[in-house]
């Protein structure tokens, strides 16, 4: 079980841009920690930092206070359940398969969700039941994001990651997305966003903006 | 053989047929007119050296110089796969090397053990046009294989990251590319394969026949080469790919984006 992710006097350069210098975040266990900053701000740097898809220039990435090397953020992406910006990618075929999709991974087998356990996590969310039988590709963006934030949830994993989880949804979603994101308990979560809904609901908050 | 032969100079007019497509390249600005008369080259020289090898060779008739030309055989293919495949030559020629030398190496065995017998396999006469064949014809598939694997790693590369933090392992998240890679190389092959017989002939069958072969031996042959051309680029695509992950993905499961060559 993680405890904490720390990144710590990290340096980052972007295009010849310096994105970070000395930047030092801890994501712990029990916080909602919200990144802050517009588009280019280093939000998904950060995030892809913390899974091991990218690396600081100079500074450490921690993992429960030892200096992560390849096997512990493989580790940790078994233990995380990520909520792309970009949620067309992440299905085809019926809303049903794409859902069901990431459980056919070995590691998330013996999660596999029944039925009723998808249609209370569909109606939490605020989608109507006839959406599993629905093509993904036909579905809106906002339904699309709620679906994403479905299958995170059936996951149920320690690390849970939404990159700018509000974008196209209307403000009624926003709030269903924003109290069901606040109720979730013993988890490391990290919300990259702009929107003021959840700015509320974080515990902690790193300003990129203000770096 | 009682086969009726070909002129040089029938061959030579016979072959003007191809200023057609030289000359549809050219209008239709394609940029393939200069690799068609390189490739066609390369072809007619080839084989003009291998005729003169296996006559020199059928006399000699040795294994290790045999072999030797296999090899050679083996290293010119995964040249040229490695070049088309749009990868560069130090993170793919490997991979295709240890693909096609498996093929090689399997299809060696059925031969051996099944179709000529161990006695004959190391003959000039069935080694080296029978390990032309099957090299030869794994190209295509190889080539639209590996291309179609890396490109859409490539351009999918988000959801692969993405199924990396929904938990799936490295082979899991590459499952639908080696999907993807099989459909595109194998679907062509599979549709022409269900044909063959009713809309066209192969070319080693007619060849048989045109020289004086009895139809049923060469049908004999052509079917359990179409087979393995098959089986033996099937067995390349497969070997080539599972290897390839060491080379294209570092220590962190990333891809390197250094592979690509850049266009």
């Amino acid at each position: 079980m993680f405890k904490s992710i720390e990144l710590q006097q990290v340096y980052k350069n972007f295009t010849e841009r310096e994105l970070f210098a000395g930047l030092d975040i801890n994501f712990k266990v029990g916080d909602i920690h919200g990144l802050i900053g517009k588009s280019g701000s280093g939000k998904s740097t950060i995030v892809n930092m913390i899974c091991g898809f990218d690396f600081p220039d100079s500074g450490k990435v921690l993992i429960d206070g030892k200096i992560a090397e390849a096997q512990d953020f493989k580790m940790l992406r078994t233990c995380t359940a990520y909520v792309p910006q970009n949620v067309n990618i992440i299905g085809s075929g019926k809303v049903r398969e794409t859902i069901q999709s990431s459980f056919e991974f070995k590691t998330n087998k013996a999660k596999r969700p029944n039925n009723e356990q998808i249609l209370m996590v569909i109606k939490n969310l605020g989608l109507d039941e006839s959406i599993l039988e629905s093509e993904f590709k036909s579905t809106s963006g906002g339904e699309k994001q709620r679906i994403a934030i479905v299958i995170a949830t059936l996951l149920d994993k320690q690390i849970m990651i939404f990159d700018e989880p509000s974008s196209g949804l209307d403000d009624r979603s926003k709030a269903i997305v924003a109290a069901y994101i606040s109720n979730l308990r013993d988890k490391i979560i990290i919300i990259s966003t702009h929107d003021i809904v959840l700015k509320e609901i974080c515990t902690s908050i790193t300003d990129l903006e203000q770096k | 053989m009682n086969g009726y032969d070909i002129s040089w100079t029938s061959l030579f007019i016979g072959s003007l047929i191809l200023l057609v497509p030289i000359y549809v390249f050219y209008y239709f600005k394609t940029g393939l007119v200069k690799d068609t008369l390189i490739a066609f080259g390369r072809m007619i020289i080839q084989l003009m050296l291998v005729g003169l090898y296996l006559e020199v060779i059928f006399e000699i008739d040795s294994p290790l110089i045999n072999l030797t030309w296999v090899l050679v055989m083996i290293v010119a293919a995964s040249l040229t796969v490695s070049k088309r495949s749009d990868l560069k030559l130090k993170f793919i020629f490997v991979p295709i090397l240890a693909g096609i030398a498996t093929n090689v190496v399997i299809n060696g065995c059925v031969y051996g053990f099944a179709v000529i017998g161990t006695e004959h396999i190391f003959e000039a006469r069935y080694l080296i046009p029978i390990m032309g064949m099957i090299i030869g014809n794994t190209l295509n598939a190889a080539i639209i294989g590996i291309r179609t694997y890396f490109n859409q790693i490539n351009s999918e590369y988000e959801k692969l990251k993405y199924d990396l933090l929904c938990g799936a392992s490295l082979h899991e998240a590459l499952m639908k590319f080696n999907t993807g890679a099989y459909r595109e190389a194998f679907n062509p092959v599979i549709a022409s394969t269900a044909v063959i017989g009713l809309i066209w002939l192969p070319g080693m069958m007619t060849g048989q026949i045109l020289s004086g072969s009895n139809p049923m031996t060469a049908i004999k042959y052509q079917v359990i080469i179409i087979i393995t051309i098959f089986a033996g680029s099937v067995i390349t695509i497969f070997t080539t790919l599972a290897l390839s992950k060491k080379f294209a993905f570092d220590e962190y499961d990333n891809l390197k984006t250094e592979i690509f060559n850049k266009k």
